[in-house]
């Protein structure tokens, strides 16, 4: 999620996030970028220009956000250059300009081609200035093919007349986001501000908190059909075994011996099919993580979550060892509590009827 | 001889639905012990249901019961399940033998039951189990065997930890008649040897022609008691 925000942390000209225009300037942006590593927390994020304007050729126009970025960093931290199709991300041109497939087709643009861009520069002035197009970007979903075009940081600046920049994005673990920004925002730096990614995405954060619920519920259901699920298990195998228990009680086994002897058995069978379960939920999980499910796949287009429209589309699956112990401690006590009734009926059971059963 | 069971009008009375069925209607008995004897009558006199009141699975409605010398008219489950355990065998008319066990298993399981160690227990069923044939059998689970061979090994489960009393409820119900007069041969023999009390439920005329005893009974009642 961190990453379709742009980073754990956001630095930008104060107003910038809500106005998202290109006058909003981030100053300081040095010191700010040199407290992140000296936190030693930042995992890299180039500091960017993002520009809103307008791409000419003389077939076309096309509205469009152009990140100015160093091609080094920005690929290890969003990888858009998988998905280049020609060209490459970027070549020694003073301006070069990687574009989604769509936008140069309705640009009629190829590598090579002149585009011309008009921006407001930072002091609210129109400029225009020349790009060649020098990579193409398909993924066959709109966010990639009719989505941002890249450039490099200074020509990004040069044409929008900026000596600054537009933002950082600090990509860390969740748990040094806070610091992050505490660390930024003691540089008590004017026109500054900081945003976690959650205070930048209210409505994603809304999407995960709803889609968590929805999946604790989930969970909650699929525990009761499991309580249910056993306890009528446990019943049936009472009903099969009532003659055999009836002939153990007849031949002296207590009444608490035959009711430990069905937990007993529910915890062996409890524990047999939490391992196997375990084996089967690494299995998926292994292809999971190893293979992903790319989810622009199976939409078909772009894949977007509380509004964000997601950079990475393929989910992977992550083992949360806090929740696979909760789950695997809860199952077997559901187990045990499901077989306690069973367990208890069958030892009031009377020897002599229990044998007729059946019979 | 010492009287091992001594009941006194008891009574049996079971709900079917909202209409109550007399099953005993105060039954007096007493059996000393070492007897051989069998409870006869036709079907739904009260036999199995007097026999499963003297081996502590059911209980009376009225009337009272000793057995070895202690009243177990009014047992707990678990001290019902551990006088049996200590003081009675059964034979059942559908074997029970345990199906997933050999019979060996079956054989010594209320010896384990006991806590008699593993060595022991061999010491006591191996022979027990060649005495009645099926040394050869032993490790062959019950479906592999004949009615009249898991019969065999339920009389030898019955008498392998030398209880006072070995109830065997039809026996011989399920067998064929050479098969009934060879297993009856066998509990004949281990009654003169070992000294245990055989009490039996059974109209076949190869049991009544074994027992020292036949009590008659039908409708609940004691209609007949000659030795």
């Amino acid at each position: 999620m961190p990453r379709a925000a742009g980073g754990n942390a956001l630095i930008h000209g104060k107003g910038y996030w809500e106005a998202q225009t290109n006058e909003k300037v981030l100053e300081g942006a040095a010191r700010s970028s040199t407290r992140c590593r000296n936190a030693r927390r930042q995992s890299g994020r180039p500091p960017a220009v993002i520009l809103e304007g307008l791409l000419s050729t003389s077939a076309s126009s096309a509205a469009i956000r152009i990140y100015g970025v160093d091609p080094k960093v920005e690929t290890e931290f969003g990888n858009t250059a998988r998905y280049l199709v020609r060209g490459d991300f970027f070549n020694n041109e003073d301006a070069p300009l990687v574009l989604g497939a769509k936008t140069a087709k309705t640009l009629n643009v190829d590598l090579g081609d002149r585009v011309v861009l008009t921006v407001t520069d930072a002091h609210g002035e129109m400029q225009r200035a020349l790009f060649y197009v020098s990579g193409v970007l398909q993924a066959g979903a709109a966010s990639v093919d009719d989505g941002p075009a890249y450039t490099t940081l200074a020509a990004a600046q040069k044409a929008a007349g900026m000596n600054g920049i537009t933002q950082i994005g600090v990509l860390s673990d969740e748990a040094s986001q806070d610091a992050i920004k505490a660390a930024v925002l003691a540089l008590n730096a004017p026109n500054t501000e900081v945003l976690t990614w959650q205070e930048a995405m209210p409505d994603l954060v809304g999407f995960i908190k709803l889609d968590a619920a929805f999946g604790d519920l989930y969970g909650i259901i699929v525990f009761i059909v499991v309580v249910f699920a056993v306890m009528n298990t446990f019943l049936m195998i009472v009903m099969e075994r009532i003659r055999e228990l009836g002939l153990l009680a007849a031949l002296g086994l207590k009444p608490r011996q035959i009711a430990l002897l069905l937990i007993y058995e529910s915890f062996l069978m409890a524990v047999v099919a939490i391992a196997i379960g375990f084996g089967l939920g690494y299995l998926g999980h292994f292809t999971l993580k190893t293979v992903g499910i790319d989810m622009a796949d199976l939409y078909g287009t772009d894949v977007q979550m509380g509004g964000v429209t997601m950079v990475d589309t393929v989910v992977r699956s992550k083992i949360n060892i806090t929740r696979w112990v909760n789950a695997t401690l809860s199952v077997l006590a559901l187990v045990m509590l499901g077989a306690v009734y069973p367990a208890f009926k069958a030892s009031r059971m009377n020897p002599s009827q229990s044998m007729r059963f059946f019979q | 001889m010492t009287t091992i069971i001594e009941a006194k009008a008891i009574e049996r009375t079971y709900m079917q639905g909202e209409v109550p069925v007399h099953a005993l209607r105060g039954v007096d008995l007493q059996i000393s012990s070492g007897e051989f004897t069998v409870l006869s009558g036709p079907s739904g006199s009260g036999k199995t249901t007097l026999l499963n009141i003297v081996g502590c699975i059911d209980e009376s409605t009225a009337g009272s019961i000793h057995v070895t010398g202690r009243d177990v008219t009014r047992l707990t489950r678990s001290q019902g399940a551990e006088f049996r355990l200590d003081h009675i065998g059964f034979v059942f008319q559908a074997y029970n033998l345990l199906p997933v066990l050999t019979a060996y298993e079956n054989a010594e399981f209320v010896l384990m039951l006991k806590g008699v160690a593993a060595g022991e227990r061999k010491k006591i069923v191996e022979p027990l189990l060649e005495r009645v044939g099926l040394k050869d059998m032993m490790h062959r689970r019950p479906h592999q065997l004949s009615g009249g061979q898991q019969q065999r090994v339920a009389v030898v489960r019955a008498i392998a930890s030398k209880p006072s009393i070995v109830l065997a409820d039809e026996p011989t119900a399920n067998l064929d008649s050479e098969t009934s007069t060879g297993l009856l041969d066998i509990m004949a023999e281990l009654n003169n040897e070992f000294g245990i009390t055989f009490l039996f439920s059974s109209h076949d005329e190869i049991v009544l022609e074994r027992a020292r005893r036949i009590v008659r009974l039908d409708s609940g009642h004691v209609v007949e008691d000659a030795a």
